[in-house]
């Protein structure tokens, strides 16, 4: 019976619609645009099969996008538009929400919704074209114009708004180029806020005029700042706060507006994955994890309610990558292995991070059929990769064969600094575990000073990376002295090191300093809080394992 | 333990006499690198290690569990102690330990209002500080002084206990630092 009731519908619409039609009219020029009467595609009954899809399909003629479903929760921020209708408020709302947080397509979405409620918002027109502008589909000026159009009924805070619009577009007024274009389209912004300076539209406008987005200037930030004075909560502004202070390099000073974001759009992906961006470069990894997971929830159930395919969503991949990243480094394998199979189901490839999820585990299998797979496409990269695992399994046979592939790529591409970097890496764990400690230790500490103050490096948790390699090979090789130096460089670098953590703890036990390895412990036990404990301690035990291969260190015990 | 003897100025109240207040590590001991949250100063914002910047230098380093008025009149004469030295000689800051104690913005107000001038300010988010430097809970202060990378002498508070004749026991370990 449930199938059979939608055929039965279809049946009917389709005899219904097929009654309605009429001959397809000749096109006489362009029609004017009006969300309303659009339809999409005229139909005539020789084209039956087509009104079936019409029928079926309510998709709005602009965006070609199904009407948007309201999610009340989804962001706080409200500009009242001039609009009789409640439902064009609330889509107009939604559309801000969403085109603050770059998800283009829904801002474009409820704003054609916005415009099925009332087709003569002037505002919602305007949201509308920079919706499909950034989304680069529909026809974004012809948007536009028609918000231009309507300009005389909208207030005067919206026809400025509209009018600085298009002076940007260059389709008003005489600027030619694209700096006069915008200094037109600045002092009518400016104007606005001189006789309104609490439009949030219009701070946002002009923070984004001369600053732009995602990789904003420095031109942007006292407008943005500007506006969170006004409303602390604006999603835009806090957005962009974010990436500006990670870009120039100050990621603390960003996270209060990570916060911010978080708070102005509790139902948004983006906002619970843009934290993230800060958090794994300042060490607040408590949070990240559980934030990103926020946002890959969050996604699901946007992709639910809005019918939305996963390959329309920009943004999910990333935000999927960038969960795996964090429940690796907090040792939370379990929740990477269900978000590994999620991306399998979509598509989505991570060979490398797949790799540190297998070796994470010590599940050789799958790390060795990972290598077997990259040595398809690319034999340097696997080369390292089997190098890593032949070296933690103690094979030192086949981990110089796989360092000597490296090298002789080293040497055809000698600019090539990632493989130099991995080369050192390799060979001087191989050094440390053959009897050359102390030139493998070298070895490992070119690649540390290389790396240190590389700001590129130090995201997503990778500024430890070569410190903790660093500490581990001085284990193996003996060198307590050194391996404090690497294990506290590496809780320098990366507060959330647990390789860091459990390598000071290992190597304060076998000196008798019981307080500090018992602070460190406590270290490693917060940071992998979440962890299997099995995992936990595997790791612990394997530090303890380099460290009792090696008597020379012992010379150290008790130097304090 | 062999260098147990060495300076460590403990200042406490008659009523905390029996109950010294012991925090840091012990002079000889390593001050290893950290990094915090730098609140004030051109690093602001920054995750920064000054212990690796001091390199082989003379250092001050002040953990605080609290922003008081006391601890105020001790970071500023760091401030003049480093002024007063050629550049680069001598390095001094002050972390705070906790994130929840005082928020970036705030510290930076802090230093603000203090008119510290070059000491930099900035927040270790756990409260337990860096395990290598064995912090005591319950020290609200704790001062390291630091040559090469060797802790020369260590000064640890209660709260409340920082008073004149504390600011001038530390003054005293500052003004030799590094001196030849």
């Amino acid at each position: 019976m449930t199938t059979r009731f939608p055929l039965t519908l279809l049946a009917a619409a389709l005899l219904v619609t097929a009654a309605q039609a009429q001959p397809r009219p000749k096109a006489k020029g362009k029609p004017p645009l009006d969300a309303t009467n659009l339809q999409i595609p005229d139909v005539t009954p020789l084209h039956a099969p087509a009104m079936v899809f019409v029928v079926l399909d309510d998709r709005m003629p602009l965006t070609k996008l199904r009407p948007a479903v309201y999610m009340p929760d989804l962001c706080v921020y409200r500009y009242r538009v001039g609009t009789a209708a409640p439902e064009c408020q609330k889509f107009v709302d939604q559309a801000l929400g969403y085109f603050y947080s770059y998800m283009w397509i829904e801002a474009a979405r409820s704003a054609e919704t916005a415009l099925k409620h009332d087709p003569n918002c002037a505002y919602a027109w305007l949201v509308l074209h920079r919706g499909l502008d950034r989304w680069a589909r529909g026809d974004a000026t012809a948007a536009l114009k028609k918000a231009q159009e309507l300009m005389p009924k909208a207030s005067h805070r919206e026809q400025l708004l509209i009018t600085a619009k298009l002076q940007e577009k260059g389709l008003l007024g005489t600027a030619t180029t694209a700096d006069e274009k915008k200094k037109a389209a600045g002092k009518t912004l400016d104007d606005l806020l001189v006789i309104y300076d609490d439009d949030e539209e219009a701070w946002y406008a002009h923070a984004v005029l001369y600053g732009g987005i995602q990789s904003a200037t420095a031109e942007a930030v006292p407008y943005h700042k500007a506006l969170l004075r006004i409303n602390p909560a604006h999603p835009g502004s806090n957005h962009e706060l974010v990436h500006f202070y990670e870009n120039t390099r100050r990621p603390a000073l960003g996270w209060p507006y990570a916060e911010g974001y978080i708070a102005s759009s509790p139902g948004v992906p983006h906002a619970f994955h843009m934290q993230s961006h800060l958090a794994t470069r300042i060490g607040k990894w408590d949070k990240t994890a559980d934030r990103s997971a926020r946002a890959v929830e969050l996604q699901r159930e946007y992709h639910r309610v809005q019918k939305v395919p996963v390959g329309d969503d920009h943004q999910f991949s990333h935000h999927l990558e960038t969960l795996m990243l964090a429940l690796l480094h907090d040792g939370r394998f379990a929740e990477a292995e269900a978000i590994k199979a999620e991306c399998g189901k979509h598509g989505f490839k991570f060979p490398v991070i797949w790799f540190r999820l297998a070796f994470g585990q010590r599940k050789w299998d799958a790390a060795e059929t990972l290598v077997a797979d990259q040595r398809k496409t690319d034999k340097t990269q696997a080369s390292y990769l089997a190098a890593l695992t032949h070296l933690d399994r103690g094979d030192t046979a086949k981990a110089a064969a796989e360092v000597d592939v490296l090298r002789l790529a080293q040497q055809n591409k000698k600019g090539d600094r990632r493989l130099e970097q991995r080369l050192w890496e390799a060979q001087g764990r191989l050094m440390c575990q053959t009897g050359s400690g102390e030139a493998g230790v070298k070895l490992l500490k070119r690649a540390v000073d290389k790396n240190k103050d590389d700001y590129q490096h130090h995201a997503w948790g990778g500024g430890a990376y070569f410190m903790e390699s660093w500490g581990a090979g001085a284990l193996e090789a003996g060198q307590w002295d050194v391996a404090e130096e690497a294990f506290l460089e590496a809780l320098a670098h990366d507060a959330g090191s647990v390789r860091g953590s459990l390598g000071m703890q290992v190597l304060c036990e076998k000196q008798g300093r019981a307080d500090e390895a018992k602070r460190f412990a406590a270290v490693a036990q917060r940071l992998w809080a979440k962890a299997d404990p099995n995992d936990l301690a595997a790791l612990r035990d394997q530090m303890t394992g380099r460290a009792g291969k090696a008597t020379s260190g012992v010379a150290a015990a008790g130097s304090e | 333990m062999r260098f147990a003897f060495l300076l460590t100025a403990v200042l406490v109240s008659p009523l905390a006499a029996k109950d010294p207040c012991v925090s840091g590590p012990a002079p000889g001991g390593k001050a290893g690198p950290y990094s915090f949250l730098v609140a004030s100063g051109p690093q602001r914002g920054q995750p920064t290690c000054y212990v690796c910047e001091t390199a082989e230098k003379a250092g001050v380093i002040v953990f605080a569990r609290s922003a008081t008025p006391q601890l105020g009149k001790l970071m500023q004469k760091r401030d003049k102690a480093v002024e007063d030295r050629p550049k680069g000689e001598l390095t001094a800051w002050m972390t705070v330990l906790g994130e929840k104690t005082l928020s970036i913005d705030a510290l930076g107000k802090w230093a603000k209002e203090q008119g510290l001038k070059v000491v930099p300010t900035g927040v270790f988010d756990d409260p337990v500080g860096p395990p290598s430097y064995k912090l005591a809970s319950d020290a609200d202060i704790t001062v390291i002084l630091f040559l090469n990378r060797k802790v020369t002498a260590t000064f640890a508070y209660h709260a409340g206990n920082v008073d004149d004749a504390a600011v001038k026991a530390v003054n005293d370990g500052v003004t030799s630092l590094g001196k030849k």
